[in-house]
C-alpha cells in the first residue's frame, strides 16, 4: 500500500515532469494522449486515496507515517521527507483527486484546439502535485514546497490568457499576494525550527506554558494564519480572489472553487494543536474570518459578474470556515472544507453557461422567477443599505490602501534609494558591441 | 592549520589555464572562433574533471601542479573552477553569431581563465592578478560598451588596490592574526568586487551596458567568497567586528537591490539587482559561521552560477532577435511566438527565487537556516528579499513576455537547436540537483569547515 500510496502521490509530478521537457526539447503529444494521461493518472490516485480513505476512516486502521530519509541534510540539520496519511490528510488527497480528475476531464473538452492545450495540461499536473504535497507533508518544509508549487501555477493560470494585459496584471498582482503571505509561513517555519526544534505535524513538541512559551505559540501561530489568510483570500489578504478571475473557467474551478483557496484552510487544521494552546490566536482567527464573511457576502450580492459573485461568496464561506476552526470546531470545518468544495466545483463549471441554464428555469417556470435574498436585505434600513453598497462597490476600499499605504510609500522609498546610484544609461537595445547592428534582425 | 601538499599526476592546471587562453585568441573566422572556444572550454573542463577524480579532496589538502607548482587544488575551489569551465561552455555555445565575430565569446573564455588562476593560485599575489585579469575584457572593450562611460573602473580598480595592499599586508603578517587595516582592506575589496552596498549602482550600470556573458563568468567567479576564506584560513579566523560590518553590508546590499528590483523596468538593470542580492545570500551564508549557512552557500553558488548564466543567455538570445527594441518602455510580448525562450527565463528567474524543485529551494532553505541560527533578523530580512526578488523577476517575466504584441512586429523565432540544448542541460542540473539535493551537497565534504570568527581581537 505503501508504494501505491507514493506513486499515487508523485504521478502527476512525473507527468509534468516528463511532459514539460519533452516539450522543451522539441516533443509534443497529441492531445488525446496528454488528456487521458491525465485523467488515467488521477482516476489512479482517486482509486488508491479512497482505499486510503475507507482504511483509515471506517476499518480505524492508524495512520500512516511514513519516513522517507533525508531530502537534504548537513552536520547539524535534516530536511527529512516526512508524508502522513492520517484522517485530515487523506480526505483532502482523496477530494483533490477527485476534482482535479474531473477538471481535468472537463478540460479535455474545454480546452480543446486552444493554443495553451499542453500548457495548460502541465501546469493542472503541476499544480495536482503541488496539493497532494501540501495534503500529505508530515513537516511544514515539504508542506512549504507544495504550498509555492500551487501559488506558481495558480499565478501561471490566472495569466494564461498572456496576449491579453488585464490577466496578465492581475497574475502580477496575486503572484505579490502571495508571496508576501509566503513571508509570514517562512518566518513561521524558521521560528518552528528555532524555538520548537522544527514543525513536525505527527509530533509537535510545544513549549511549556508555565515556562514562558506561550508567547511562542502565539507568535508562531499568528504567522501561520496570516499565511493562511494568503493562501485563502481572508482577512488582509482579502482582494486578490476577484482577481484571480482571469483564467480559464476549469482553472479557476480547481484552484478559487476548491482545492487552492482551502489549503489554507487545512494549514490552519494542521496546526491546530498550535491554535488550540493560544487563545490569542485563535481568538484573532475568529476575528479575521467573521469579517472577510460579512464583507464577502456584501460584495457577492453587489457583484455584476457570475464569476466575481462566485468569488465573493467562495471568501465568505472561507470566512465561516476560519472561525469554525477559531472555535475549535475542527470537524464542522472539514466537513464545511468538503461540502463546499464539490458546490463551488460544480458552481464555476457551470458559470459559463449561466444565461443558458437560466433561460431553461426562467421557461420552466412559466416566466416568472422570484428574487431571492430579499427578505435579509429588508432586515438593513435603507440608508445603511445605500452606504453598504458603496462599501461594496469600492471593494471595500481594499485596493485604494494598499496601494496608498503600501505601494506608494514603498516606490518613494525605492526612488529615494536611487539617489545613492550613477543615473542610468539613456535606455537603448541591445547591448554591447553591435551598435551599429540595428539593421539586423537575427544571428 | 597547516594544508597538506601532494602533486597532481599530470599537469591538468596548466594545461587548462593554457587552453582557455588559447581559446581566447581572435583568430580566424566565426566557425573556427567558435569552434575554437569550445573546445577550449571543453578540454579546460576535462582537465578540471580530471584534477578533481585523482587529487585528495579536503579543506586541508593542496594538491600543487607539476609544471607550475603556483598552482594548486585547494577545498572546493576544483568544483567551483569546474562550474565556471561549465558555464563558459554553454556560454559560447548559445552565444549569437555576432558575440562571436566582435569577440564577446573570446572575453568569456579568458575570463574562465583568469578566474581559474585566481581560484588555483597558492600565492595572494598570484591570486591578485588572477583577479586583476578578470577586468582585463571590460578594459578592452570598454569604448564598446556604448553609453557606460567607465563606470565599470571603480570597483575594479577599488577592489585591485584594495587586494593588493591585503596582499601586502598577508606576506608582512607571516600568519599571525590580521590588524584592522588589512581586514577593512579585504572588506572594501569584497564590497567592491561583488558590488555591495553603497557601491551596488556601479555593477548595476555595468550589467545595462557589458556584455551579458562577460558578466556571468566574472561576476559567478565568487572572487570576494575567496578572498574571504583565504584571508580568513591564513590569519586564524575573522575578528567579530568583520563578521558584523559584513553582515550589515549584506543586508543593506539584499534589501536595497531587492526593493529597487521591485520598480526597475530594465531587464539588465534588474539582472544586475537580482545578482547582487544572490551574491550578498551566498556571502551571507559564508560569514554567518554554521555549517547549514556555508554548505548552503556554497550550493546556492552553484545555483546561481547555472541559473544566472542560462538568464543571461536566454536574455541574450532575445536581444539578439530584437535588437533596436528598447526593453524598458515597450514590451514585446514574446511569449507566443518564442515559448521557450519564455519557459527557460521564467524557471531560471524563479529558480534565483527559489522555486520548490529546483536546487534553488534547497540551498536557500539552508542559508536561511544558517542566517537564522546566526541571528534571526538576517534569516527573516534574506527571507524577505528574497519574496520580493520573486516579484520582481515575475514582474519582468511579465513585462517582457506576456501581454499584446506591438502591431507590426516581427514573430521572432523560438531558441534554435545550438541554444535550446545547453539551457536544457542547465535546467536538468537545476531540476535534478532540487529532487536530489543530497548528491549535490554531498561535494562539499565534511573537511570544509565554515569560517570561524575569533572574537579576541
Amino acid at each position: 500500500m505503501k508504494t501505491l500510496l507514493l506513486l499515487a502521490l508523485a504521478l502527476p509530478g512525473v507527468l509534468f515532469m516528463a511532459s514539460g521537457l519533452a516539450w522543451l526539447a522539441g516533443l509534443k503529444a497529441p492531445e488525446p494522449i496528454v488528456s487521458r494521461l491525465t485523467k488515467a493518472s488521477y482516476l489512479f490516485s482517486f482509486l488508491v486515496f479512497s482505499v486510503e480513505a475507507v482504511r483509515l476512516l471506517f476499518l480505524h486502521d492508524p495512520s500512516l507515517d511514513l519516513r522517507l530519509g533525508d531530502w537534504f541534510a548537513t552536520a547539524h540539520a535534516h530536511f527529512g521527507v516526512e508524508l502522513l496519511f492520517d484522517r485530515l490528510s487523506v480526505p483532502l488527497l482523496w477530494l483533490a483527486s477527485l476534482l482535479v480528475g474531473i477538471v481535468a476531464a472537463f478540460s479535455g473538452r474545454y480546452m480543446h484546439k486552444d493554443p495553451g492545450f499542453h500548457r495548460y495540461f502541465n501546469l493542472l499536473n503541476l499544480f495536482g502535485f503541488g496539493a497532494f504535497l501540501v495534503a500529505a507533508a508530515g513537516s511544514v518544509e515539504l508542506l512549504m514546497a507544495g504550498w509555492e508549487l500551487v501559488g506558481i501555477t495558480s499565478v501561471l493560470l490566472i495569466g494564461f490568457f498572456q496576449e491579453r494585459p488585464e490577466p496578465v496584471g492581475n497574475a502580477l498582482r496575486v503572484y505579490g499576494y502571495y508571496r508576501v503571505a509566503d513571508i509570514f509561513l517562512v518566518a513561521s517555519v524558521m521560528l518552528g525550527h528555532l524555538w520548537f526544534g522544527g514543525i513536525e505535524f505527527a509530533h509537535l513538541h510545544l513549549p511549556d506554558a508555565a515556562a514562558g512559551g506561550s508567547w511562542k505559540v502565539t507568535a508562531t501561530a499568528l504567522l501561520l494564519i496570516m499565511a493562511a489568510c494568503g493562501k485563502s483570500s481572508v482577512g488582509p489578504f482579502f482582494g486578490w480572489l476577484p482577481r484571480a478571475m482571469e483564467g480559464p473557467t476549469p482553472s479557476s474551478a480547481i484552484f478559487y472553487g476548491a482545492v487552492s483557496v482551502h489549503l489554507g484552510a487545512f494549514l490552519l487544521l494542521r496546526a491546530e494543536p498550535l491554535l488550540r494552546a493560544s487563545g490569542t490566536a485563535a481568538a484573532a482567527l475568529v476575528l479575521l474570518g467573521g469579517a472577510s464573511a460579512l464583507l464577502g457576502t456584501l460584495l457577492h450580492r453587489s457583484a455584476n459578474d457570475a464569476k466575481t459573485m462566485l468569488a465573493h461568496a467562495t471568501q465568505t464561506q472561507l470566512g465561516l470556515i476560519f472561525v469554525e476552526i477559531g472555535m475549535g470546531w475542527t470537524g464542522v470545518a472539514a466537513f464545511h472544507i468538503t461540502g463546499h468544495a464539490i458546490v463551488r466545483t460544480a458552481q464555476f463549471l457551470r458559470a459559463p453557461s449561466l444565461l443558458h441554464e437560466h433561460l431553461h428555469v426562467h421557461a420552466a417556470a412559466g416566466g416568472e422567477l422570484a428574487p431571492t435574498g430579499e427578505h435579509l436585505e429588508a432586515l438593513v434600513p435603507r440608508r445603511a443599505q445605500w452606504w453598504l453598497y458603496r462599501v461594496a462597490m469600492g471593494a471595500g476600499f481594499y485596493e485604494a490602501v494598499v496601494s496608498r499605504a503600501l505601494v506608494a510609500p514603498l516606490a518613494r522609498l525605492t526612488d529615494g534609494l536611487a539617489l545613492l546610484e550613477p543615473a542610468p544609461a539613456k535606455p537603448r537595445s541591445t547591448g554591447p558591441l553591435d551598435a551599429s547592428r540595428t539593421e539586423e534582425t537575427q544571428r | 592549520m597547516n594544508p597538506q601538499h601532494s602533486s597532481l599526476p599530470y599537469p591538468f592546471l596548466s594545461v587548462a589555464l593554457v587552453a582557455l587562453l588559447a581559446g581566447s585568441l581572435p583568430v580566424g573566422g566565426q566557425w573556427m572562433r567558435r569552434g575554437l572556444a569550445i573546445l577550449a572550454g571543453l578540454a579546460a573542463a576535462a582537465c578540471m574533471t580530471a584534477a578533481l577524480v585523482v587529487a585528495p579532496m579536503g579543506a586541508t589538502s593542496m594538491a600543487h601542479d607539476p609544471w607550475v607548482p603556483l598552482l594548486a587544488l585547494q577545498g572546493a575551489d576544483g568544483w567551483i573552477v569546474l562550474a565556471l569551465c561549465l558555464i563558459t561552455l554553454l556560454l559560447v555555445v548559445a552565444a549569437p553569431a555576432r558575440d562571436v565575430t566582435d569577440g564577446v565569446t573570446q572575453g568569456t573564455v579568458f575570463l574562465c581563465g583568469a578566474n581559474l588562476l585566481a581560484h588555483a593560485s597558492t600565492h595572494a599575489w598570484t591570486m591578485g592578478i588572477g583577479w586583476a585579469l578578470t577586468a582585463l575584457p571590460f578594459m578592452v572593450g570598454w569604448r564598446a560598451m556604448q553609453g557606460s562611460g567607465r563606470h565599470w573602473l571603480l570597483p575594479v580598480v577599488g577592489s585591485t588596490a584594495a587586494l593588493a595592499v591585503a596582499s601586502a599586508a598577508d606576506v608582512a603578517s607571516g600568519g599571525q592574526p590580521a590588524g584592522t587595516l588589512p581586514w577593512l582592506l579585504v572588506l572594501a575589496a569584497i564590497v567592491a568586487r561583488k558590488g555591495l552596498f553603497p557601491l551596488h549602482g556601479w555593477v548595476v550600470r555595468m550589467f545595462q551596458d557589458a556584455p551579458l556573458a562577460w558578466l556571468a563568468v566574472a561576476f559567478n567567479g565568487r572572487l570576494g567568497s575567496l578572498l574571504f576564506l583565504r584571508f580568513e584560513a591564513g590569519h586564524q579566523g575573522v575578528p567579530a567586528w568583520a563578521v558584523d560590518v559584513l553582515s550589515w553590508v549584506i543586508l543593506a546590499s539584499a534589501v536595497t537591490c531587492s526593493l529597487r528590483a521591485l520598480f526597475e523596468k530594465d531587464p539588465r538593470r534588474l539582472l544586475g539587482y537580482l545578482f547582487i542580492g544572490q551574491s550578498a545570500l551566498v556571502l551571507g551564508g559564508v560569514i554567518v559561521g554554521n555549517e547549514e549557512g556555508f554548505t548552503g552557500s556554497l550550493v546556492h553558488w552553484l545555483t546561481v552560477a547555472a541559473a544566472s548564466s542560462g538568464l543571461m543567455a536566454a536574455l541574450r538570445a532575445m536581444q539578439a532577435r530584437l535588437p533596436g527594441l528598447d526593453w524598458s518602455r515597450r514590451a514585446p510580448g514574446l511569449a507566443v511566438s518564442a515559448p521557450r525562450l519564455a519557459t527557460f527565463f521564467l524557471v531560471f528567474a524563479l529558480t534565483l527565487a527559489g522555486l520548490p524543485g529546483t536546487l534553488g529551494y534547497c540551498s536557500q532553505d539552508l542559508v536561511f537556516s544558517g542566517a537564522t541560527e546566526h541571528s534571526f533578523a538576517m534569516g527573516l530580512t534574506l527571507v524577505v528579499t528574497s519574496a520580493l526578488n520573486a516579484i520582481a523577476v515575475f514582474r519582468i517575466y511579465s513585462h517582457l513576455f506576456l501581454g499584446v504584441r506591438p502591431r507590426h512586429s516581427i514573430a521572432v523565432p523560438d531558441l534554435l537547436p545550438r541554444e535550446r540544448w545547453p539551457l536544457v542541460a542547465c535546467l536538468v542540473f537545476l531540476l535534478a540537483g532540487g529532487l536530489f539535493p543530497t548528491s549535490v551537497i554531498r561535494w562539499k565534504t565534511p573537511e570544509f569547515h565554515p569560517p570561524a570568527a575569533t572574537p579576541g581581537h
